[in-house]
């Protein structure tokens, strides 16, 4: 039995392949969900919060310093116009506006403050509620009470701050009944999409990770032909390299069209994901994934040397590039490390493009700019590709 | 036909085709033959317009392919020296391919390749997968691949390497019928019995040039007159020194070639003697270009 033991060791030691697989697949998966989950990899960085003060007062004021001497959130002020646009282009996201006659609005119950708040960003935005509606119930509280203590008294501004910083706190609790519908909070989203960011983050995200394992086989078939010798047959006919590089690239896109079509009719059929909710710009951010997906799977055909190393490479770096993308680990509740890191992935401009049609409600010409960058890292796959494959052509040819 | 003109080639220090020049007359099969990195599978690349040469030029029915490039590949077909063919298609589909990436109109792919299906008796199997033939089989596919493309010019590269006797004989008739059809062949081969068999010509390279060229019967009236003799001892043979000539001794097996079989006979005989072992068998076979290639050109006799 121990031969058996020693033999087996060694036929696992010996393949080297395998062994990397074995011990740097986990070991970068890994890495990539502690970074994810955890601030090893560097603290979160402070939220950007806009504030919109259309009080100007006393209260409105100091109010504001509150909040910004938190070191938790990063506050930019604005005109609710610009403020709203932040939020909308999904570069912020929250926005709180203090609206006018504060004190009033407060003392009579009516809505002092709006948040508006970016839906597809909930893991921000549930951090950002979390933070100031205590800090706002509290100062109405105390608003509230000096106003009371001042209506009691009648004594002069300056004692009554003092006796409320003191004294009061004790009764904030007991006095924020009656505020709650001070502050109004309004999701900016798509209409019926509302408060499905689960649905399109699994739908997007598992449809870009599988895209790019599905399209992977496609250029497989480079190396497979390479290896079978059928390349170098199809090279013998009239047919110029080029032609066969771009038919390589037609068969990967319409594959991966196939593949996230049948993912997006089955999240239909099961899941109500709406398909026509903007049709052309669904079309557009589908088309352009499948084309940098496909773009993608020809690079990795050309780059490698062999069926393993095909299999190994691109399993880790589809993997990594699903994980700090967005596909494993939904992009909100990454750390700021993570999230600068998941710009290099094709997941990410892809998921963000549904979120922009899903959840930041974006027209066609809104979501032009990912659609370029999707565009450009397909034109920079495939120009690697023909770069490596003219270096290796000969190479592939010659006996 | 075709006329490839002093063509040179270097993969980088090494030169492996030295001035090379051979002409291939219409209707005609031409036989390639070399010891491994002689240069055919180059020549053949070249051929192919798959290596373009360091200099020199193949002329096609008086035109540079240099010119023509396109045009060129249009008569050439080349039957690889691996089977290479899709293996979970099936025959059709991989004719569809192959037929579909030169040009063919798909009904003249159908047509033929139902033709030449016929031909080689798989007709029948055309939807089943290659993966499912038998070598030779898989052969015969990968010829009619090619010949579906009705090239005037046919480049088979070594094309019954690990074939069992049976389907090499097979496929060299299958070779043969394509001769018949009209098309000049250039054929490169280990087995020179089959050069023997089917080329009209010969063409031997060494060290990257044709030193040797003509019908069969030519290369042996000039270069291997005489008879093949083999002589089998009762024990096997040590150390044997015969005249200074090459002999082949494989335990209790002599064999040599021999201009002047009488005398050469009777020395062989005598010597054998002389070691005290005694002669069961002696067969006298008229050379081959086996013999010829194995005793002269290998030990660089007859250069």
């Amino acid at each position: 039995m121990l031969h058996i033991i020693i033999k087996d060791l060694k036929l696992f030691i010996n393949d080297k392949k395998g062994l990397f697989m074995y011990l740097l697949l986990p070991i970068a998966l890994i890495t990539i969900f502690v970074l994810a989950y955890s601030n090893m990899g560097g603290s979160y960085d402070p939220i950007k919060l806009v504030i919109v003060d259309e009080d100007k007062s006393y209260e409105s004021t100091s109010l504001i310093m509150k909040i910004d001497s938190l070191s938790s959130l990063d506050l930019i002020k604005t005109s609710r116009d610009s403020a709203e646009m932040l939020v909308r282009s999904g570069k912020i996201s929250a926005a709180l506006y203090i609206n006018n006659n504060l004190l009033d609005s407060i003392l009579n119950g009516k809505t002092a403050f709006e948040l508006l708040y970016d839906e597809s960003n909930e893991f921000e935005c549930g951090i950002i509620k979390q933070i100031i509606t205590p800090k706002i119930h509290r100062f109405a509280a105390k608003c509230k009470i000096k106003k009371q203590l001042s209506d009691s008294f009648f004594a002069d501004k300056s004692t009554i701050h003092e006796m409320v910083g003191k004294g009061v706190d004790n009764q904030v609790q007991s006095s924020q009944i009656g505020l709650t519908n001070i502050i109004t909070y309004q999701g900016i989203s798509g209409g019926n999409m509302l408060g499905q960011v689960g649905l399109v983050q699994g739908i997007a995200g598992t449809a870009v990770l599988m895209l790019l394992f599905g399209v992977r086989s496609i250029g497989s078939q480079i190396i497979e032909e390479k290896e079978d010798n059928t390349f170098r047959r199809t090279i013998f006919s009239t047919l110029s390299p080029d032609i066969y590089l771009l038919g390589k690239l037609s068969s990967s896109l319409l594959v991966a069209l196939a593949q996230i079509s049948v993912m997006f009719i089955f999240s239909a059929i099961v899941f109500n994901f709406d398909l026509f909710y903007n049709f052309p710009a669904l079309i557009l951010v589908t088309f352009f994934t499948a084309f940098s997906c496909a773009s993608f799977s020809i690079l990795i055909g050309v780059l490698v040397s062999s069926r393993n190393q095909l299999q190994s490479i691109s399993t880790i770096v589809i993997l990594t590039m699903s994980a700090i993308g967005g596909s494993m680990v939904p992009f909100f509740i990454m750390p700021a490390i993570m999230k600068k890191m998941a710009v290099a992935s094709i997941n990410y401009w892809s998921i963000q493009g549904y979120y922009d049609i899903y959840l930041r409600n974006y027209s066609v010409i809104e979501i032009m700019p990912r659609i370029y960058i999707m565009a450009l890292i397909s034109i920079m796959c495939l120009t690697l590709s023909w770069v490596f494959f003219k270096k290796r052509y000969l190479k592939l040819l010659t006996y | 036909m075709l006329e490839i003109k002093e063509i040179n080639k270097n993969y980088g220090d090494k030169e492996v085709l030295k001035e090379l020049s051979l002409k291939l007359n219409e209707n005609e099969i031409y036989g390639l033959i070399g010891q491994n990195g002689a240069g055919k599978s180059t020549l053949m690349n070249i051929l192919g317009t798959l290596v373009n040469p360091e200099s020199g030029d193949i002329v096609l029915n008086k035109k540079s392919y240099l010119s023509q490039k396109k045009e060129y590949k249009k008569h050439i077909g080349i039957i690889p020296q691996e089977i290479a063919l899709f293996n979970k298609l099936s025959i059709m589909d991989n004719l569809l391919y192959w037929g579909g990436i030169s040009g063919i109109k798909r009904k003249d792919i159908y047509k033929s390749s139902y033709n030449f299906l016929k031909l080689y008796g798989l007709y029948n199997r055309r939807n089943e997968k290659v993966q499912t033939l038998s070598g030779g089989m898989k052969r015969y596919v990968s010829i009619i691949a090619t010949m579906i493309q009705k090239p005037k010019i046919l480049l088979l590269d070594e094309p019954t390497v690990g074939i069992d006797p049976t389907q090499r004989k097979k496929i060299l008739d299958a070779i043969h019928k394509l001769k018949d059809k009209g098309c000049s062949i250039i054929f490169s081969t280990h087995y020179l019995e089959e050069a023997e068999k089917i080329c009209d010509r010969i063409g031997i390279i060494i060290d990257g040039n044709i030193k040797i060229e003509g019908t069969s019967e030519e290369i042996k009236s000039k270069y291997g007159k005489g008879e093949k003799i083999i002589i089998t001892t009762s024990d096997p043979v040590e150390d044997l020194d015969f005249e200074n000539s090459q002999i082949s001794v494989e335990r209790n097996q002599i064999s040599f070639l021999s201009n002047d079989l009488n005398t050469r006979l009777m020395s062989a005989i005598n010597l054998i003697q002389e070691k005290g072992l005694n002669i069961i068998k002696i067969e006298i076979i008229p050379s081959s270009l086996e013999w010829i290639f194995l005793n002269r050109i290998e030990n660089n006799k007859m250069l």
